[in-house]
């Protein structure tokens, strides 16, 4: 595994502070070009939610020497795929192209770094928040259970938390924007220092590098950037919430405060996960699915970010199940893993999926170098892979038992979500 | 400063291999496609059989999903929960798909535990259990999936509208079926679906990745190259003629958006205007920059997104424009997609042609990055019968579209009167936008 997971690398910082981490694999005539700006709806302020993944829209938008509509263009005539995504903590634009087309990259990558702001107008502006409230309808608001996310993290974490509303914002606030504040938002957090980019596939280290500092060099350094420092969260009671929605089939979600991202016990709940709802095997799909069959699927997941973490249980009903009958099976299955323990056999079992997946993520050149600009952002190191897949693969049963101890006997979030009129 | 107003050209051109496809049948004829991989310790098979849900008996729609639900429901010695734990234990990856005209099995193993692997996906091929007890489990998972899936404003107008292109077809049902559908639907009924369907004659074996025909020929010896030879009856369908366009309406309590779909049947995958109907599809609305995705979206604002295509099964096609948008802007959706329409028969810009062919050819060698995409390819020729130099030529037949071709592909394939549009929405704020289009409106309950 040490080999398989070992990817080279060389890391070289410009003057203004831009990391830039190149990666040479040969294997296909591509290069990815992934580009990370430390800037997430953590960054954001109540009444302005959704600045973060507002600039996953303007940032394609067209910047001084690209016209509108053409960064899209651009790319896709080069026979190039992009796109972005916006989480809690940090944002990601990236492309796939050609590898003769790096340079075409380099350019459009590093105009809207240092050059969006001249060509961001009051009329692009009304119609990306046009598009975005169609985002928010389309993929929350006419969604079966499309509200659960946020009703869940402003519930879990009070107002004045980071991690309280979420990354797409609140309808009342996108209808608001105002393009001096959606500007004052770009300068502060859109700055060669607060970013850094990977190139990874078809390349060469000195002339990428060359690149790299011609069209990134003369971009000036911002201030620099206060990073959000909320208190250790702890729920101070159990809430429970019950939501109306257009569905047939009620749903329960429980979700606890845990472990943030690399943290210490972050590893032992993602495999805590795994043996509780990973797999038809695991305790709770199981027990609910396959034995007393009253639900009709569990899933869940450790869903780690930056500040903080959060563990959650997701379940579906079946039609005539009571979803009260449902949680005290839940409950009663951990309390069983707290006392009881876990078998080997279920620890190995998700090492070894750990293991595989580890590998299958190396297929994709755009999956590879995100992974390196998040183990750089976070541990400092863009060659974590052995470390990271180490972390799962050196535990031992009481550190999962421990974890479940921790986190899980605790307070929590209850959400129901049910059958409108019901 | 760095003159930055004029875009950087490529350095140099791109060496790119057409990865090798080795064609080679097994003892039973079983026919085998392997492509080597060699840059990571994984292989990916792909079994396929030829019979899909078109295969559905009349009132049992849903019956080969349901099939394909249970076929690793315990396979050989194994159990359901037995086999899921060997399979996970080993890391490996199993998934089990079904539409219209096939099922398929994928495997994806790290090559260190390809034995034991193989051996339990020939089992799931070979020797599915099929108990009672799984049955009786997974029948009600489905009857609860469409429940579920009813609940989905784009399901719900993704199946209205195949139902209504291909009417009277055994293409018009969604391949889960209905509720009263699969309430007929015995534990019996999928033992005949998989006795009558797994046949060496109307299956593939696709094979990605680190290994040789050799290794393959020794893994399938015990196993796969058991199944039996067959003739499938292949289930009729009846050349549809689209009729005069209408609009179609589902009504959806307080929907936040309307699903839109327009569209109507075209002719199948093989046809040779198939590059023609490609490259003006991609000018209308096959990617981001596409004319109706510029206009609903970065000019009107009415959407998070719409595109359009042909969409092929084996034997026949659909034309479909597809989005959702603010409730308040249905009307004027529709108008633009109609103005998009006469727009591309009345004329596309060379400009726009050049773009098109330089979109297809040069994202051609990213389609054979992951050891799936490159299983998808092989796939997709395997089940269009497409000619064995079809990727050899792909280049070719795109550069040597006329202009010509590519307008007319516009007049001949989309045809304004005979648009079907599906609307699924809030009646109290869209019914009276639909009035004025002076259009037939049929409503519809799901």
């Amino acid at each position: 595994m040490k080999e398989i997971l070992n990817i080279d690398y060389k890391k070289h910082v410009l003057s203004n502070g831009l990391e830039v981490i190149l990666h040479k694999d040969n294997s296909l005539p591509l290069v990815a070009v992934n580009l990370w700006y430390k800037v997430g709806s953590a960054n954001e302020v109540q009444g302005k939610t959704g600045f973060a993944h507002l600039f996953e829209h303007m940032m394609f938008q067209g910047s001084q020497n690209v016209p509108k509509e053409m960064h899209f263009k651009y790319i896709q005539e080069a026979g190039g795929s992009l796109n972005g995504s916006t989480s809690n903590d940090r944002t990601n634009y990236y492309e796939t192209v050609p590898s003769n087309f790096l340079e075409m990259a380099l350019w459009l990558e590093s105009d809207r770094m240092g050059f969006l702001l001249p060509a961001l107008t009051e009329e692009k502006l009304n119609n990306q928040k046009d598009v975005v409230m169609n985002e928010r309808r389309q993929s929350y608001e006419n969604r079966p259970y499309g509200l659960s996310w946020e009703i869940i993290f402003s519930n879990l974490y009070p107002e004045n938390h980071p991690y309280h509303w979420p990354t797409i914002g609140w309808m009342k606030d996108i209808e608001n924007y105002e393009l001096d504040d959606v500007k004052n938002f770009f300068k502060k957090y859109y700055a060669p220092n607060n970013a850094s980019i990977v190139i990874a596939g078809d390349i060469e280290y000195n002339s990428s590098l060359k690149l790299v500092e011609k069209y990134f060099g003369e971009i000036p350094a911002g201030d620099l950037v206060k990073k959000p420092t909320p208190e250790k969260q702890e729920l101070n009671e159990t809430r429970k919430i019950v939501h109306e929605d257009n569905v047939e089939l009620s749903r329960l979600y429980l979700v606890w405060n845990s472990e943030s991202l690399y943290g210490k016990d972050d590893a032992a709940l993602d495999v805590l996960a795994d043996i509780l709802f990973g797999s038809k095997n695991s305790r709770l799909i199981k027990s609910l699915v396959f034995e007393k069959q009253i639900a009709h699927e569990v899933s869940g997941f450790q869903y780690s970010a930056h500040l903080n973490g959060s563990f959650l249980i997701i379940a579906t009903a079946k039609p005539e199940t009571e979803l009260n009958e449902i949680k005290e099976v839940i409950f009663s299955e951990i309390n069983k893993l707290v006392n009881d323990g876990i078998t080997d056999e279920e620890l190995a079992r998700s090492k070894n999926s750990n293991k595989s997946s580890f590998i299958y993520s190396l297929q994709n050149l755009s999956t590879k170098a995100d992974l390196m600009n998040n183990y750089n952002t976070y541990l400092n190191e863009p060659n974590s892979f052995h470390y990271d897949y180490e972390r799962i693969n050196n535990l031992k049963s009481e550190d999962i038992i421990n974890a479940a101890k921790k986190y899980l006997l605790k307070n929590y979030v209850e959400l129901n979500i049910i059958p409108k009129g019901k | 400063m760095l003159e930055r107003s004029i875009k950087p050209e490529p350095q140099k051109g791109i060496v790119f291999e057409i990865p090798e496809i080795e064609k080679f049948e097994l003892s039973n004829g079983l026919k085998v496609f392997l492509v080597k991989k060699n840059s990571l310790p994984i292989v990916q098979f792909n079994y396929m059989t030829g019979s899909g849900s078109k295969s559905d008996p009349e009132n049992k729609k849903g019956l080969a999903y349901l099939t394909a639900l249970l076929i690793d429901e315990g396979a050989g010695n194994l159990s359901a929960l037995e086999l899921d734990n060997e399979i996970e234990s080993l890391g490996s990856v199993l998934k089990v798909s079904c539409d219209h005209d096939s099922l398929s099995i994928t495997l994806l193993t790290l090559k260190e535990h390809i034995n034991k692997s193989f051996e339990i996906f020939s089992d799931i091929i070979l020797r599915p259990r099929f108990e009672q007890d799984d049955f009786n489990r997974e029948h009600k998972k489905l009857l609860n999936k469409i429940i579920q899936a009813g609940n989905e404003p784009s399901y719900v107008a993704d199946t209205v509208f195949e139902k209504l292109i291909f009417e009277s077809s055994n293409y018009m049902h969604p391949a889960m079926g209905r509720k009263e559908t699969v309430e007929n639907i015995t534990n019996q009924d999928v033992i005949n679906f998989y006795k009558n369907n797994f046949y060496a004659d109307n299956s593939a074996l696709i094979v990605t990745g680190n290994i040789t025909k050799n290794e393959i020929i020794s893994l399938t010896g015990g196993g796969i190259s058991d199944l039996k030879t067959g003739i499938i009856d292949e289930p009729k369908f009846e050349s549809l003629k689209p009729g005069k366009g209408k609009i179609y309406f589902v009504h959806k309590d307080d929907a936040a958006q309307s699903e839109i779909r327009v569209g109507h049947i075209t002719n199948g995958r093989n046809h040779p205007d198939y590059f023609a109907k490609l490259l003006m599809n991609t000018i209308l609305g096959g990617q981001f920059s596409s004319r109706l995705n510029s206009n609903l979206r970065e000019d009107k604002g009415f959407t998070y997104g719409i595109n359009s295509g042909f969409y092929y099964n084996k034997v026949s096609g659909q034309f479909e424009i597809s989005t959702a948008v603010q409730s308040q802007n249905t009307g004027a959706a529709i108008n633009e997609i109609f103005s998009e329409i006469k727009g591309i028969h009345e004329n596309i810009f060379d400009e726009e042609i050049e773009f098109a062919k330089s979109y297809l050819i040069k994202r051609f060698p990213s389609q054979f990055e992951t050891y799936s995409q490159v299983s998808r390819q092989i796939l997709t020729l395997v089940h269009y019968n497409l000619p064995d130099d079809y990727f050899n030529t792909y280049i070719g037949k795109i550069e040597g579209t006329s202009n010509q071709d590519i307008k007319n592909a516009a007049l001949n394939y989309i045809n304004m009167d005979e648009l079907k549009i599906i609307v699924v929405g809030d009646k109290n704020i869209v019914f009276d936008d639909l009035k004025k289009f002076n259009k037939e409106i049929i409503e519809l309950d799901f």
